[in-house]
C-alpha cells in the first residue's frame, strides 16, 4: 500500500427535500451533512453506522448515482462534482459498485454471460467477440462460477453465487475503486465468510481499493484498514482499524462496539446500552447530533457542533471531550 | 420431567410443491423448560421458522402441512386440537414475535386497538380495563408517552418502537411460552441491545420460557441457556450454551462458529464452509452435511447418522458414533 490518495472528499453535503407544500417552509432530510475523508490507493475504507446515518448515500454520491449539493469529490485530482453528465461515462469505468441485495441487483431476464458482457459492449464496443467472452469466462472462474453456468439466469443461483456474479460484474472493466454497499448483509454466515475471503483475494490480485459500507462492525473490522463511523449524516470518528476497535474515542463508537453481541457466552459484556432512538435526520438535534443519547454529554454539546479534530496520527474525532 | 413446558416429538412438516410433498422439517424432537431460553440457530432454509410456525399451528397461509409428530404443551397435544380451541391458546398461553415489526402490525389500526384486542379476548375484561392494562404493559416495555402512543398508527413509530409494541402485545396476557422468530434481525445494533435486554428482563420477571429463533450466533450467546443447531430440516446438535461454544462437536457447528468474524481476532482469512445448503429437492443420501464436511467419512455418504446424546450434549455425526464399524472416535 502506498500513500497515493485515490478519493478525497471535502465537506460534501446532500439534503433531500421533504414534501413540498405551497408556501410552507422548505424542510430537508440532511442525509449527508458536511463530511470529509480520503481513501488511499489499495486500502479498504470501512464506513459504518446505523440505518439512516447516510452511509449508503455517501457511496452513491461518490460514483455519481446521486449528485452532490455542495463540496468536492476528488477522484485522482478531478473534482467529480463539476463533471458534466456526458463526460461521467469515463469515470464510471474505474469506479464500480457492488450492491446489497443479490436478488434485486441482477436483471432476471439476462443470462449470466450477458450480464457480464454488457459493460464491455458499452465501454469497449470494438473489442472482438471471442476476446470479450474469454475475459468473462476467466473472471467468473476467479469469482468461483464455472464456465458451465454461463447460459443460466440469475434465479437459478443461490444468494451467495449471485453475489459472486455481482462482484464479477463490478470487476469486468478492471476498476480501481469498488464501492461495496452492504455486500454480505443478505447472506448467511457460512456464505458471508466465503464472499469476504473472495473480496480479499480479488483485492490482492487486482490491486483494488474498497469503500466497504456496512452496519456490521465485526465484518468491517475483518476487512478494513481504516474505518469511518457515521451518525446522522456526520462522521464522528475516522481512524485505523486498530485504533477504532482497541481504543475508540467517540462515545458513540464506544457504545456501538459494546452493543455487538459477542459469540462467546463467557464474555458477559459490560455494555453501554444507549437509551432512546436515533433522532430523525429531518430534524437533527442542535450542537453535537449525538448529545440526546450520549452518556457523557455536557452543556456545550447542545450548543456547539464539534469539529473533526486530529487526536493522534490517523485518529480523528468529532467530540467536545477531546 | 415436571418442568417441561413444551415438548416437540418427532415433528414432521412438509410443503406441497409441483414435485409432490417436500419434507422440510424431518422429525425433530426437543423441549423447552419453564423459565428457560432455548435458541434454534441455522442458516436460511434449515427449517427453523417452519418449526416455530408448526408449533403455533400457523401454517395455513403457507403450502405447509404438519404430517407427523406431537407438540405437547403443558401435557396437552396441540396438533389434534380444533382450531377454535387452538385460538384460546394462541396469544394467551403461547405467543409469538415476528421478525419484521412493520408487516406484523396492522397498518390501518391504532396501536391501542391492536393491543386491546388480545387482552379483551383472553382476559375477558371490559374495554376501559383493557386500555389501562395495555398502557401498563407499554410502560413496562420501556415506551415513553404510552398514553399518546395508544392513539397512534404503526407507521408513526420507528422500527425499535414497533418491535417493543410487538413484544408488549405478545406478553400482554402473560404467556408461559414466547416464540421469538428473529426478533432483532431487522434492527440496528444499539436498538438490538436494548430489545435483547428487555426480553431478558421480562423473562426473569415472569419466568416464562422463550424459544428464540435466530441465525445470529452472537445473539444466541448473549441470551440463551440452551441451543439447538439445525441443518437441512434436522437437529444436528443440541447442548448448553457454554458447552456449544467451548466444545462444539458437529463439523457444521464448528464451521459456523469459525465463520463469524470476531473483533480483535486478527485473522486474515475467515474460515468458510465450502458449498451451499442443499435444496430440499436434491438432498444428498446419508448425512446431509457430508458434501460440505471437511471430516467426511465413507459411511457419511451411505447412511444418515442418528442424533445421539451423551452427557446432555447431542450430536448427529458419525464421528461420535462408536457403535458403528469403521467410524472414527474423535473426542
Amino acid at each position: 500500500m502506498n500513500d497515493e490518495i485515490l478519493i478525497d472528499i471535502k465537506n460534501v453535503k446532500k439534503y433531500f427535500p421533504l414534501s413540498k407544500k405551497w408556501f410552507a417552509e422548505k424542510r430537508y432530510v440532511k442525509a449527508v451533512d458536511g463530511i470529509s475523508f480520503f481513501i488511499k490507493k489499495g486500502e479498504t475504507f470501512g464506513l459504518v453506522g446505523e440505518s439512516g446515518c447516510g452511509k449508503s448515500t455517501t457511496g452513491r454520491l461518490i460514483n455519481g448515482l446521486i449528485k452532490v449539493d455542495s463540496g468536492e469529490v476528488n477522484f485522482k485530482g478531478t473534482n467529480l462534482a463539476n463533471v458534466s453528465e456526458k463526460s461521467w461515462k469515463q469515470y464510471r469505468k474505474p469506479m464500480q459498485m457492488v450492491f446489497q441485495d443479490p436478488y434485486a441487483s441482477l436483471s432476471p431476464r439476462m443470462k449470466v454471460k450477458d450480464i457480464l458482457l454488457e459493460p464491455l459492449l458499452i465501454h469497449y464496443p470494438k473489442m472482438p467477440r471471442n476476446e470479450k467472452k474469454m475475459l468473462v469466462t476467466e473472471l467468473l472462474e476467479k469469482c468461483g462460477i464455472s464456465e458451465f453456468h454461463l447460459d443460466k439466469y440469475p434465479h437459478e443461483f443461490s444468494g451467495g453465487q449471485r453475489q459472486r456474479i455481482g462482484i464479477a460484474r463490478s470487476l469486468i472493466l478492471r476498476p480501481e475503486l469498488i464501492i461495496a454497499d452492504e455486500p454480505v448483509s443478505a447472506l448467511d454466515v457460512s456464505i458471508q465468510s466465503q464472499i469476504l475471503n473472495l473480496m480479499k483475494d480479488l483485492q490482492e490480485e487486482f490491486g483494488l481499493t474498497y469503500l466497504f459500507i456496512s452496519h456490521d462492525l465485526s465484518v468491517v473490522e475483518h476487512i478494513s484498514d481504516r474505518v469511518g463511523v457515521m451518525y446522522l449524516g456526520s462522521l464522528v470518528e475516522i481512524a485505523t482499524k486498530q485504533q477504532i476497535f482497541e481504543d475508540p474515542k467517540h462515545p458513540y463508537t464506544q457504545a456501538l462496539l459494546s452493543s455487538i453481541p459477542q459469540p462467546d457466552p463467557k464474555k458477559k459484556r459490560e455494555s453501554v446500552i444507549l437509551s432512546g432512538e436515533i433522532p430523525s435526520a429531518s430534524n437533527p438535534p442542535s450542537g453535537c447530533k449525538f448529545h440526546t443519547r450520549c452518556p457523557v454529554a455536557m452543556d456545550i454539546c447542545k450548543e456547539k457542533v464539534p469539529e473533526l479534530q486530529q487526536l493522534d496520527i490517523e485518529q480523528n474525532v468529532a467530540c467536545h471531550l477531546y | 420431567m415436571m418442568d417441561q413446558l413444551l415438548q416437540v416429538k418427532n415433528l414432521k412438516t412438509a410443503f406441497r410443491t409441483d414435485h409432490g410433498m417436500q419434507t422440510v422439517v424431518h422429525g425433530i424432537s426437543f423441549h423447552v423448560n419453564k423459565g428457560e431460553i432455548v435458541g434454534i440457530v441455522g442458516e436460511s432454509g434449515c427449517g427453523k421458522s417452519v418449526t416455530s410456525l408448526s408449533i403455533m399451528r400457523l401454517l395455513h397461509d403457507t403450502p405447509g402441512e404438519i404430517i407427523d409428530g406431537e407438540v405437547i404443551f403443558k401435557d396437552q397435544n396441540l396438533l389434534p386440537l380444533p382450531e377454535k380451541k387452538m385460538k384460546s391458546y394462541r396469544g394467551k398461553e403461547l405467543s409469538m414475535i415476528f421478525q419484521e415489526p412493520m408487516t406484523s402490525l396492522n397498518p390501518v389500526l391504532k396501536i391501542g386497538k391492536q393491543l386491546r384486542e388480545p387482552i379483551q379476548l383472553h382476559l375477558k375484561v371490559s374495554k376501559p380495563d383493557a386500555h389501562q392494562h395495555a398502557i401498563k404493559i407499554l410502560e413496562s416495555v420501556g415506551i415513553p408517552r404510552a398514553k399518546e402512543i395508544m392513539e397512534e398508527y404503526p407507521h408513526q413509530l420507528s422500527g425499535g418502537m414497533r418491535q417493543r409494541i410487538m413484544i408488549a402485545m405478545a406478553v400482554s396476557c402473560k404467556p408461559s411460552l414466547l416464540i421469538a422468530d428473529e426478533p432483532t434481525t431487522a434492527l440496528d445494533v444499539t436498538i438490538q441491545a436494548q430489545i435483547l435486554n428487555l426480553m431478558k428482563d421480562i423473562q426473569q420477571q415472569s419466568n416464562m420460557g422463550i424459544l428464540m429463533i435466530t441465525h445470529d450466533l452472537g445473539v444466541v450467546a448473549e441470551v440463551c441457556d440452551r441451543v439447538i443447531v439445525m441443518y437441512a430440516g434436522r437437529i444436528v446438535e443440541e447442548s448448553t450454551i457454554v458447552e456449544l461454544f467451548e466444545k462444539p462437536k458437529h463439523p457444521y457447528t464448528k464451521g459456523l462458529i469459525a465463520s463469524v468474524p470476531k473483533i480483535g481476532s486478527g485473522v486474515n482469512r475467515l474460515h468458510s464452509i465450502p458449498g451451499t445448503v442443499p435444496s430440499p429437492t436434491n438432498m444428498p443420501i446419508g448425512c446431509k452435511f457430508a458434501p460440505r464436511c471437511k471430516d467426511v467419512l465413507d459411511m457419511c455418504h451411505i447412511e444418515e447418522p442418528s442424533l445421539i446424546e451423551k452427557d446432555g450434549h447431542s450430536c448427529r455425526c458419525w464421528l461420535y458414533q462408536d457403535q458403528r464399524q469403521g467410524a472414527i472416535i474423535n473426542e
